[in-house]
């Protein structure tokens, strides 16, 4: 009889234990955030802001992937799939643009907004000091070994590409009639003779065999030029080259759900060696300039 | 038995307590030791390029049984093996379909260099199938370099004097040969040289010479290797290789024993290698691994890494998750926390141990890589474009017509025992031998000769009795059906005379010493001698040794396949070393495949 009363509280010992769990387990999932669909929000997150929505796991959905592919697929999708976009400025703005060309409606109603900001840098050697985007393009068609992730297919890398021309150009005020045989000419000879490489910076610093520069967002190229030996950044600067580039990261919403999530993306930022946005320009032609130049470097 | 109530509720509460605690698919086993038993963990098998495998099994001694391999879905447990490159890379473009012959399919795939996977992509696109080799992290990396004898090297001025890819292949031509630097006695120039299609440094030797070849550094295109004095340039360059290597290990292993008798200088002159081997060389590891009681004993004559003026490739060692289908979840996640293991400061610091520059750059450049160990940190200050993968993939087809041609007498110990049971479905040694040995026919070229003998006991009617010629030498081009056929008629017989058959066999190719061709013998063997007419080892080591040494040697290698777990490996052993080949180990009779693939990988 002992053991029949034991066994029976045994028994409910493990049932209450499994409902407890399960309770635990509902209140977990009531508190994430309701996308528009009734579901978890979804965000998605360019890989170059990863640092940015490491944080929002576990509250929302995320994705990782890269802003030139997250805007390939918007630009023709009738469904986003998504709730909220965290990417570098002007790729929202370029899916819109490319949408509007092929008479779909825009995704984005509402004004991005702006999360954070870094400059565009260089990291190489000293002797590159002065060396503006126009005259590292020059040098990249000679002998100069320069490390960008791929113009076209990646977010950072279509920003080099805007940053480059604006410094050929001169400014950002420029259109796609502007193209001369000499730009051509000049954007041929350095693109074609680029390093691609998916992390251009530790490339460098692996082996300076491999590339003699790379181009890298600031708070990044801090980051990891912080935590190498010496001997790794022995003889190499971060640079800033003119016209100074700035990326600015935003946070852009096609559903609700959506509201609380700018201030943690800011924060993580912030901390993460960003700035706070100031408003003022990005120095960066726009977006249809950029799709224009995007198509012809793929 | 009674039980106390207590006892009862207690278990009781402990259950409850985990079943509010833990998920609910937590696994009930654990991860067991390092390759032991993996319990109910999610098993990650890991393909490894050989010179790293040491290394890699360390990390998943560490990893396996940690917390960082206890998951939300489950445990995982990693399984480095030991695969070549060049092998894994055929077998994921075929869709891994031998996992028998082969070891498991993986997961997770780390060659050597990653230009590996783009000849993987590339082949599967070939086939119309998407490709399954993602960008991936390099975790450590090493230069192509070319190792010379530091007597060698300081004969050609370096390192004040910049040498180049260039200059050793010109050299390599040169008829004067050492005497063109005042040293008549080192003989011709000797270049080694691994397989492309199985050794990485191979595959980067390969890619130097053809961008010498054209004078290039970057771009090297499809209609760069079909211009006909590039096609003439690489048939001299093979012109001068000693033998083929199926690894590097092979060459730095025999040029060590030569070190050993003072005679290092006459067995090899350059070899391309990784740096890292260098480094272990000169430490008096040549293979990188320490056998049990094995204890590092530096060379006489220590190598210098010679960083090609042109520039050079690194072997990168990439950590592949690969993009296929039979990737689980589960299995996907394990292997990012792997990568992310291997990367860790301490990790690398164990890297540089070994010899690599840590991936991580946290990590600095130091000891052992340092200019006492023969190599640079400051350099190679240039690298070599890797060329598009279909450009890898035309270099590889070239490099099987254009290599040099081979004499092989294919020698098969045809004993009683051959005949005894290998597999549970009653196949015998000699049948998967025989399946073994067919198909490596479609190894060679056409140009190859190839003769068949087999030998055994009183095998012959008339003397000698102990051997009999099946197929004489020719073209197998002309007869490779010939000696399928033969093969596949060989039956078991008798004794096992191996001396009298490695000497008159050897004898025989001594005498009809092929110059323009890589002389050899494979040997395949399951038994010790059993002949007390001749029973005679030293005098055959002997013979076989002085056979190969000296300027006009004609040096004939023996390759010896050790078959079965009655095979005496270190008679075998003995009889290759002596004529600067290799013994490789087939004790486990399901691997005799992959064994004949390696060996015939030397011509």
């Amino acid at each position: 009889m002992k053991r029949l009363f034991a066994a029976v509280i045994a028994i409910a010992l493990i049932v209450g234990a499994a409902i407890a769990r399960s309770v635990l387990d509902d209140d977990g999932a009531s508190s994430a955030p309701v996308g528009s669909g009734g579901d978890a929000v979804r965000v998605v997150c360019a890989d170059l802001l990863r640092v940015a929505c490491a944080g929002l796991e576990g509250d929302v959905e995320v994705t990782y992937e890269d802003a030139a592919v997250t805007a390939d697929r918007l630009a023709t999708a009738t469904d986003p799939e998504l709730d909220a976009w965290v990417a570098p400025m002007p790729w929202p703005a370029m899916v819109d643009d490319t949408r509007a060309r092929a008479g779909a409606n825009p995704l984005f109603s509402e004004q991005p907004r702006p999360l954070a900001r870094t400059r565009l840098a260089v990291v190489g050697p000293d002797d590159l000091e002065g060396c503006g985007w126009r005259c590292l393009g020059d040098r990249a068609a000679g002998e100069l070994k320069l490390g960008s992730r791929p113009l076209a297919t990646s977010g950072i890398g279509v920003l080099t590409l805007a940053a480059a021309v604006t410094g050929w150009f001169d400014g950002p005020t420029f259109a796609t009639n502007d193209f001369d045989p000499d730009f051509e000419r000049w954007l041929g000879g350095w693109s074609r003779r680029l390093e691609v490489s998916p992390d251009p910076l530790t490339r460098l610093l692996q082996a300076r065999a491999f590339l003699d520069a790379a181009v890298e967002l600031e708070a990044t190229a801090e980051a990891t030029l912080a935590a190498a030996s010496p001997d790794r950044i022995a003889g190499l600067t971060l640079l800033y080259p003119a016209p100074v580039a700035t990326v600015e990261a935003v946070l852009v919403s096609t559903g609700a759900g959506t509201d609380d999530l700018a201030d943690r993306l800011a924060s993580a930022l912030e901390a993460a060696g960003w700035r706070a946005p100031d408003g003022q320009s990005l120095e960066l032609p726009s977006p249809g300039v950029i799709v224009a130049l995007r198509s012809k470097v793929r | 038995m009674r039980r106390p109530v207590g006892v009862l509720l207690l278990f009781a509460l402990l259950v409850a307590l985990l079943a509010a605690c833990s998920d609910d698919d937590a696994p009930s086993g654990g991860a067991g030791p390092l390759l032991g038993d993996p319990g109910d963990c999610a098993v990650i098998d890991i393909a490894v390029s050989s010179e790293k495998i040491a290394l890699l099994q360390d990390f998943a001694a560490d990893f396996n049984g940690s917390d960082r391999a206890e998951l939300d879905d489950g445990c995982v447990f990693v399984n480095p093996y030991s695969k070549s490159s060049g092998g894994a890379a055929t077998q994921l473009g075929l869709g891994w379909p031998d996992e028998e012959g082969e070891g498991p399919r993986p997961e997770v795939w780390s060659p050597a260099a990653s230009s590996w996977g783009a000849v993987v992509n590339q082949r599967l696109a070939d086939r119309g199938e998407a490709p399954i080799v993602p960008d991936s992290e390099p975790f450590m990396l090493t230069p192509l370099v070319i190792a010379m004898p530091k007597p060698m090297a300081d004969a050609l001025g370096y390192p004040e004097t910049p040498v180049g890819f260039a200059d050793i292949l010109e050299l390599a031509r040169d008829p004067e040969g050492w005497g063109k630097y005042g040293h008549p006695e080192w003989g011709p120039f000797r270049l080694g040289k691994t397989n492309p299609n199985f050794s990485t440094s191979g595959l980067s030797a390969l890619i130097a010479q053809y961008y010498a070849a054209v004078g290039k550094t970057e771009g090297l295109s499809l209609e760069d290797l079909a211009r006909p004095d590039v096609i003439d340039f690489a048939r001299g360059i093979e012109s001068s290789v000693v033998h083929y290597g199926d690894i590097t290990p092979t060459f730095l292993n025999n040029l060590y024993r030569n070190d050993a008798r003072g005679a290092s200088l006459t067995y090899v002159s350059a070899v391309a290698v990784e740096e890292v081997s260098v480094i272990s060389y000169n430490a008096g590891n040549p293979d990188g691994v320490l056998d049990p009681g094995e204890e590092p004993r530096p060379p006489r004559v220590p190598l210098v890494a010679v960083y090609p003026e042109e520039g050079t490739l690194f072997s990168d060692n990439p950590f592949i998750i690969l993009d296929a289908d039979w990737v689980t979840d589960l299995q996907r996640e394990g292997a990012e926390r792997f990568g992310d293991f291997i990367q860790e400061p301490e990790n690398q610091e164990r890297v540089l141990e070994f010899g690599f520059r840590p991936g991580n750059t946290a990590v600095p450049i130091a000891d052992p890589i340092v200019r006492a160990n023969g190599v640079d940190p400051a350099q190679p200050t240039r690298t070599l474009e890797v060329p598009a993968p279909a450009v890898m993939v035309e270099a590889l087809a070239r490099w099987d017509a254009q290599r040099k041609p081979a004499k092989v007498l294919l020698l098969v110990d045809v004993s009683g025992s051959m005949g005894d049971f290998a597999t549970s479905d009653g196949q015998t040694k000699l049948d998967l031998a025989k399946q073994a040995a067919i198909e490596a026919l479609d190894q060679f070229k056409d140009e190859d000769e190839v003769g068949l003998r087999i030998f055994s006991t009183g095998l012959a009617g008339t003397e000698p009795s102990d051997y009999v010629d099946l197929v004489p030498f020719g073209p197998i081009g002309e007869q490779r059906e010939l000696l399928a056929s033969r093969i596949r008629s060989l039956v078991p017989t008798q004794g096992t005379p191996l001396y009298t058959a490695v000497r008159d066999s050897y004898r025989s190719m001594q005498d009809d010493y092929a110059a323009d061709r890589i002389n050899a013998i494979v040997l395949l063997s399951d038994g010790q001698n059993e002949d007390p007419r001749n029973s005679d080892l030293q005098g055959l080591l002997t013979e076989l040794g002085s056979a190969n040494e000296g300027q006009a040697s004609r040096p004939v290698r023996l390759f010896a396949i050790a078959y079965g777990d009655g095979a005496d490996t270190i008679t075998l052993g003995q009889l290759a070393e002596a004529t600067n080949a290799a013994l490789y180990n087939a004790s486990d009779p399901a691997s005799i495949r992959r064994v004949f693939t390696s060996v015939i990988s030397n011509f």
